[in-house]
């Protein structure tokens, strides 16, 4: 319990910060907008299945908006040494991945109800009738990319070049994530049954997998 | 230490010499020309060892970089340097010997079938291992940074595999009728091609010693 | 001095890939006294103060608390029974002193934290700043807010690697004076500086390192020796 309660000190403290630098939520965010925009000239939806060919597309948005969020998560602990006393003031470890996972996984929520609205706003996205479904796919598919991205952003953050490395690493890890991601999104969007499908085994297969993983892992990517 | 392991490479390279001239032979004077695919079909004999080892050599890797975190110790840590880095090239024999067989097959270079993706997928997954290397040379905490790599996407292998399986139709032949010929053929090249790469993770790993060792004498 | 020393180091060493950057350390510190550590450039320090702050695993070799050795497993817990200072400040840019002081405080699970925060700030003369930003404050005032968050959790040891790094006359002055007060509340102290001149007469003992290997651990000599014993000690090389 010392632990969760460690880890909702360290989430708070998350909050409060971003909430006044900005500067990361914001960019991911312009991203978003930008890419939706972008997306519209780029590639022509009219007449495409947009439950199928929308959800890869917002997927691709979720994965690279994400990462410039969830990159900076430990990247902004090395300006003034702060995660040396963050690991200092922690008997468990653990407690700072669970806080800095639950900060993470809370933007990449808001971020995924922020592309929602704009797809179905700007793109015609069918998604007005499916938001309850699509909730429910986004947090366990914003579960799994928050493990790993939290982790691999304490991994890389005291190496050179952290902010060019951080993708290449992450995104292949992604894969399979991301694949699942899209399938149950164009299902949930096409109103079609989620549970049985075999992506959301997948899903959680993954979710569980990568949670216990990185927990276990971060002792050993934060320590020296 | 590192006498015994050049010793030990010496004796793997003569052997897979010998084993992939007679495997070389097998294939191509012992087994049939399949029906369907003719004479192309004969890559399979290298295709699908060097899959093997290529996974054998990950799993190696896999295994080192635990032992490497749990004890510190940096022996463990070249052996899963090594097993990447020889695992890559495995990979790319895969990818090259299955882009030739899908020109004759489909006569195109590159189609999106489902195994062949699952190993580009690899690849470039253990590309960013590579890049944390190279870019990470000197640094101390490099080894570590790419154990807890090497871990996470060997983990990640068989939800890429499910993946791309459920993503796109199957065009692999699922499973071949293999007639007997063909089966001591494919057993004699996966012994070729084991020892290879084994010979190929050997001569790595004794660089790396000798590297080391020729550091320490001149401080 | 008791039968068990409080802190007790014995033959630590640490190697980076193949360079390697303290061998066989050994010494030991005891509450209420406070250890000054010497030594060139490159000679390990900040590599042995981060292995005390158990941020750094030693490659060998063993740290002892009150006689029990620093297992992995316990780590963490003796971790949160130390203070450490180096010349980053440790402080969130974004967040009011106070803040900083109560998102501390609430990690370490401190109780009364209200009382202790406002007292603290009395004491280190940061009243009157206590809802300014972090990044806001000046130098001098950051590092009296570094050093107050330094005392939340009272730690047994403290850890100070160049603290008189970036600051003012008035605030090494105050730095000072404030570390020969330790001495009263019975706590033990390593110090890593190459100011020495600011530091002489604060150190009870002396530990000179020079590449890697003690060169000297004991009492330190009388305040003017101590520049003669380090030259003796390290064939001249400047601290």
């Amino acid at each position: 319990m010392r632990l969760l309660r460690s880890a909702l000190i360290v989430f708070g403290k998350e909050i409060r910060e971003e909430a006044r630098r900005k500067e990361s939520f914001l960019a991911s965010f312009f991203f978003s907008f930008i890419s939706i925009v972008l997306f519209h000239f780029s590639l022509d939806l009219t007449g495409a299945d947009l439950s199928r060919e929308g959800s890869g597309l917002l997927w691709l948005i979720i994965l690279f908006a994400g990462s410039l969020f969830t990159g900076n998560s430990f990247r902004k602990e090395e300006e003034n040494g702060t995660f040396q006393a963050l690991l200092l003031a922690v008997s468990d470890s653990g407690a700072i991945f669970l806080g800095k996972y639950l900060a993470n996984l809370a933007f990449m929520t808001s971020l995924g109800f922020f592309l929602l609205f704009l797809s179905g706003a700007l793109l015609n996205m069918p998604v007005w009738n499916a938001l309850l479904p699509l909730a429910f796919v986004f947090t366990l598919v914003n579960a799994g990319y928050s493990s790993l991205a939290t982790m691999i952003s304490a991994l890389l953050s005291k190496e050179k070049g952290s902010a060019l490395l951080y993708p290449l690493v992450l995104y292949p890890l992604l894969v399979p994530l991301f694949m699942a991601a899209a399938a149950l999104t164009g299902t949930a969007m096409a109103s079609g049954p989620l549970l049985g499908s075999p992506w959301l085994r997948l899903l959680v297969l993954f979710d569980i997998l990568f949670f216990v993983a990185c927990m276990l892992l971060f002792e050993y990517a934060a320590e020296e | 230490m590192a006498e015994k392991i050049r010793k030990c490479a010496v004796a793997a390279t003569l052997s897979a010499a010998l084993l992939n001239a007679a495997a070389l032979a097998a294939v191509f004077f012992y087994a049939p020309v399949e029906a369907s695919m003719g004479e192309a079909q004969k890559i399979f004999y290298y295709h699908v060892p060097c899959a093997i080892a290529a996974y054998g050599l990950l799993l190696l890797s896999f295994v080192m970089s635990i032992a490497f975190l749990s004890t510190g110790q940096k022996e463990y840590d070249e052996w899963a340097f090594s097993g990447v880095e020889t695992g890559m090239v495995m990979i790319a024999c895969v990818l090259v010997s299955g882009a030739t067989w899908g020109r004759s097959a489909w006569g195109k270079w590159w189609v999106w079938e489902p195994r062949l993706t699952s190993f580009l997928i690899l690849f470039m997954t253990y590309l960013s291992y590579l890049l944390i290397r190279a870019l990470g040379t000197g640094d101390p905490r490099t080894p570590k940074i790419s154990a807890v790599v090497s871990i996470v996407a060997f983990l990640n292998v068989p939800l890429v595999n499910r993946a791309i399986a459920w993503w796109g139709s199957a065009v692999h032949p699922a499973r071949i009728g293999l007639e007997p010929p063909m089966k001591h053929t494919l057993l004699l090249s996966s012994f070729a091609v084991a020892l290879m790469a084994a010979s190929l993770l050997l001569w790595r790993v004794f660089s790396a010693r000798k590297a080391e060792g020729t550091e320490e004498g001149n401080p | 001095m008791g039968a068990v020393p409080f802190l007790e180091v014995r033959e630590v060493s640490r190697s980076y890939g193949r360079a390697s950057a303290l061998e066989k350390v050994s010494f030991f510190a005891e509450k209420g006294r406070n250890t000054l550590v010497l030594g060139p450039n490159g000679a390990g320090k900040s590599t042995l103060l981060r292995i005390l702050a158990l941020l750094t695993r030693p490659s060998s070799g063993i740290i002892l608390w009150e006689g029990e050795p620093v297992c992995a497993k316990k780590r963490g817990e003796f971790r949160t029974r130390l203070g450490y200072l180096s010349h980053q400040l440790f402080l969130y840019n974004h967040l009011s002193a106070e803040e900083n002081l109560e998102f501390f405080a609430a990690l370490y699970d401190i109780p009364a934290r209200e009382q202790k925060i406002v007292g603290l700030m009395e004491q280190f003369g940061l009243a009157s700043h206590r809802s300014k930003l972090a990044g806001e404050l000046s130098r001098g005032m950051q590092q009296r807010l570094s050093l107050a968050r330094l005392f939340l959790s009272d730690p047994e040891l403290l850890i100070l690697d160049e603290p008189f790094t970036g600051l003012d006359e008035e605030s090494s002055e105050a730095l000072r004076s404030f570390l020969l007060s330790l001495r009263r509340f019975n706590k033990a102290v390593l110090l890593v500086t190459h100011e020495v001149r600011e530091a002489r007469e604060i150190a009870d003992d002396l530990l000179i390192l020079d590449r890697g290997r003690t060169r000297y651990f004991g009492e330190a000599p009388p305040s003017g020796k101590i520049m003669d014993l380090y030259h003796e000690k390290t064939e001249g090389s400047p601290p």
